[in-house]
């Protein structure tokens, strides 16, 4: 298995020349949230969805780093305004975009779609983030991130994932109510005598 | 006397609260006479006939306390039991009630379930009436194992608390010789009425049917304290599934280590160097272990990354680990998609589907949103299955080759209908099947009754059958990809290659402009369908959004099928 082993520590040494998964994910929430601004710019009317740009969902990397101990992607949402660009706003629109994403290293346009009424296009970082931005009926703009190292600082998988934080508090909702009569209440109740 | 759906529907919770509240004042007023008791002795100095003949009855009445305590104690515990348990079968009756109306049933006082419209097959039948006839005896069904569940429920209930009320009554329950205290746990434990367990090989809407004659208290203890009767119950909802296999990885997590721990202990001799007898009695489980350890830590990883997962299922007993793995709710979506992998797929290596099924999920929600539709998707990975392993797989005869994708079809198509089961709004139900998992989807879907709405099948060595009528799903619902140099395509193993189907829709693989104009990037080989920004996965999202209308249709085929006709830049 040596072949393997040695293209997990190449994929494991490219990654440590990356930022890391939480300077990654700042920087994509910063940018989308300058993205929320300059498509606000210029069509005021834009009602987000969310207060605020947030982490939509994260998962395990494909190959080449899907056997790096460590490794996350993650997928960023702008929160999705109601409310369109018009044909005629867009090029401004996304030149307004282009401008903040090539603040933070992104390019390499690629036009997924243009034409009257609908518009889509992404642009990409060096590590292969997508910085994607469309508009139809409503607007949405979202970041595809790439592969990461997570934070060494940080405290570990299993207390910063919103999973386990929405299960502990399953689990107190569980145990929280000891004088109402619920059978494993009950049983804390007597078990306090 | 047998309890009829007569009766239950005229059962209700309240009186057995308010006997709740009375038993449970009533408890703590005898405890309150623990401190009396305790303080009345008997003057120290005071002997004689008169003294012992006291001491003796007092003795006696703290006996007799100490079993009215328990007593108490008991049809207290008893009576919350009961209150949590006719709640369910309460709300069991409603459902049961609430379906019937929706669907135009009649519930007759006897249980028997009524409609208007015959369920006899006709000689000279239609394939449509055919169709409806089996959708509507299916309704039927459902509904009449609603009330089924009702009733056994109401008669465990009964049972139990006849049990226990009939123990009080004849003096049974033994207080003991503790406190006051202690006896009433004793009364407690006494009191405590069983929780009903699923009915034994339930069908999915059985499942369903029991898992809403449960009340949320009882639903509870059965996430803490017996998680495995539910963690890969189909019919039950994915919130509580989750929830319970979430408790029984911790458990499983535990065990593993600890068992690896003791085994590579008693692989070291005392002076350091290798027992290899003790090695080769314990390398099976060993190494089934360390499979499992894998597996898990794949697991944590996942469930641990932002966002909310789902873990839908998981069995540690098969050769090799079984998990199915959700993003987003699939309680609440407005359409779900189920992706079945294929060869070599293990839950260890799973991170990468999941990954896929993330991105098809953001991407097929953004499309839907940018169009001025608001649905929300959940994904699933659904590995429930022995996914064949290099070495295993193309060895043997056809039909045993065909052993996994059949087992797994069964189990799939039980998944699907738990899906609809458990929730009172189906949702718009997508299959996507790759590879040997298209073969095991192929498998599912020639079962009634999934509720799937669409297939997309991809990579495919075969379905199970050379014929798109033999799947139970709407016409010209089914799908198949296939991309240039995809070898497994062409293999037509499991029957006939899907792209020579007639009545299948064929979805383009290579480059493309999407509905919307996109300009889509295509694929080759056999692993890549689901890039994230390919053709084939922009097809997937319309499909799985409910715009099937919107994929970009095309034909490409693989690296045996015709090549000089199909591939005309074939290099020989």
């Amino acid at each position: 298995m040596e072949p393997e082993t040695t293209n997990a520590a190449d994929a494991r040494r490219q990654l440590e020349q990356r930022r890391t998964q939480a300077q990654a994910e700042q920087d994509n929430l910063a940018l989308l949230a300058e993205v929320r601004a300059v498509l606000s710019e210029v069509n005021p009317d834009l009602k987000w969805r969310t207060p605020e740009p947030a982490v939509e969902s994260g998962s395990l990397c494909k190959k080449p780093f899907d056997r790096v101990d460590g490794a996350g992607t993650a997928i960023l949402t702008s929160g999705g305004a109601f409310g369109a660009i018009s044909d005629a706003d867009w090029p401004r629109a996304w030149a307004a975009v282009k401008a903040v994403a090539a603040k933070r290293g992104y390019g390499d346009e690629n036009v997924l779609k243009d034409e009257p009424g609908g518009h889509q296009v992404s642009v990409y970082d060096k590590d292969g983030s997508e910085l994607s931005v469309g508009t139809g009926v409503n607007t949405t703009a979202t970041v595809y991130g790439a592969c990461y190292l997570e934070d060494p600082s940080a405290d570990g998988p299993s207390t910063t994932g919103a999973g386990a934080g929405w299960r502990e508090a399953g689990a107190r909702g569980v145990w929280s109510c000891p004088d109402t009569g619920s059978r494993l209440g009950r049983m804390r109740e007597l078990d306090g005598w | 006397m047998s309890i009829t759906w007569a009766n239950v529907t005229q059962w209700k919770q309240e009186p057995l609260g308010t006997a709740e509240t009375d038993l449970r004042d009533t408890r703590r007023s005898m405890l309150d006479l623990a401190d009396e008791l305790e303080t009345m002795g008997l003057p120290r100095n005071w002997t004689g006939g008169a003294a012992e003949g006291s001491r003796r009855r007092l003795a006696t009445v703290g006996n007799d306390l100490r079993d009215i305590v328990a007593e108490v104690s008991a049809a207290y515990t008893a009576i919350c039991d009961a209150n949590d348990a006719v709640l369910g079968v309460v709300n069991a009756v409603d459902a049961a009630q609430e379906f019937a109306r929706l669907n135009a049933l009649v519930i007759g006082s006897d249980g028997s379930v009524r409609t208007s419209e015959a369920l006899v097959c006709k000689v000279d039948e239609t394939d449509a009436e055919g169709a409806a006839r089996r959708a509507r005896q299916a309704l039927v069904t459902e509904c009449a194992e609603r009330v089924a569940e009702a009733l056994r429920k109401a008669r465990d209930v009964d049972s139990d608390l006849s049990a226990v009320l009939t123990s009080i009554e004849l003096g049974r329950i033994d207080g003991g010789t503790g406190s006051l205290a202690s006896a009433a746990q004793v009364g407690a434990v006494k009191g405590n009425l069983s929780i009903l367990e699923p009915p034994p090989g339930g069908t999915p809407t059985q499942n369903a049917a029991w898992w809403a004659s449960l009340s949320q208290d009882e639903r509870d203890e059965i996430i803490e304290n017996n998680p495995a009767w539910i963690g890969n119950l189909d019919g039950v909802d994915f919130t509580s599934r989750d929830l319970a296999n979430r408790n029984l990885l911790d458990d499983r997590r535990t065990e593993v280590d600890s068992r690896i721990a003791q085994l590579e202990a008693g692989m070291r001799n005392p002076d350091g160097t290798i027992n290899w007898d003790f090695y080769y009695d314990n390398r099976s489980e060993y190494e089934d272990l360390l499979e499992e350890q894998d597996s898990i830590d794949t697991i944590d990883a996942m469930l641990a990354r932002p966002g909310q997962h789902q873990l839908l299922g998981m069995d540690f007993t098969t050769p090799r680990t079984q998990a199915i793995i959700a993003n987003g709710n699939v309680d609440t979506a407005d359409h779900v998609a189920v992706f079945t992998p294929g060869l070599t797929s293990t839950v260890a290596g799973m991170g990468g589907y999941d990954t896929d099924m993330a991105q098809l999920r953001t991407r097929t929600e953004d499309a839907l949103f940018a169009r001025g539709e608001s649905g929300t998707v959940a994904t699933v990975t659904w590995l429930g299955y022995q996914a064949p392993q290099w070495g295993t797989t193309f060895a043997g005869d056809s039909v045993a080759l065909s052993g996994s994708a059949q087992d797994g079809g069964e189990s799939l198509a039980d998944f699907f209908r738990g899906i609809n089961s458990s929730r009172m709004t189906d949702p718009n139900l997508t299959a996507l099947g790759h590879s040997y998992g298209s073969t095991t989807t192929g498998y599912a879907l020639q079962e009634s009754g999934t509720g799937v709405d669409r297939a997309v099948f991809f990579g495919s060595p075969g379905l199970g059958t050379s014929d798109v009528g033999d799947l139970e799903i709407p016409p010209g619902s089914a799908y198949y990809a296939e991309a240039k140099w995809d070898g497994v395509g062409d293999l037509g193993r499991f029957g006939t290659d899907p792209s020579g189907m007639e009545g299948m829709n064929f979805l383009e693989t290579g480059d493309a402009t999407g509905a919307g104009g996109e300009d889509l990037s295509g694929v080759t080989g056999h692993s890549s369908y689901l890039e994230d920004g390919s053709t084939s996965q922009y097809s997937m999202a319309q499909i799985v959004g409910g715009h099937p209308e919107d994929a970009v249709e095309g034909q490409n085929l693989g690296w045996l099928t015709d090549p000089v006709k199909a591939q005309p830049w074939w290099p020989f």
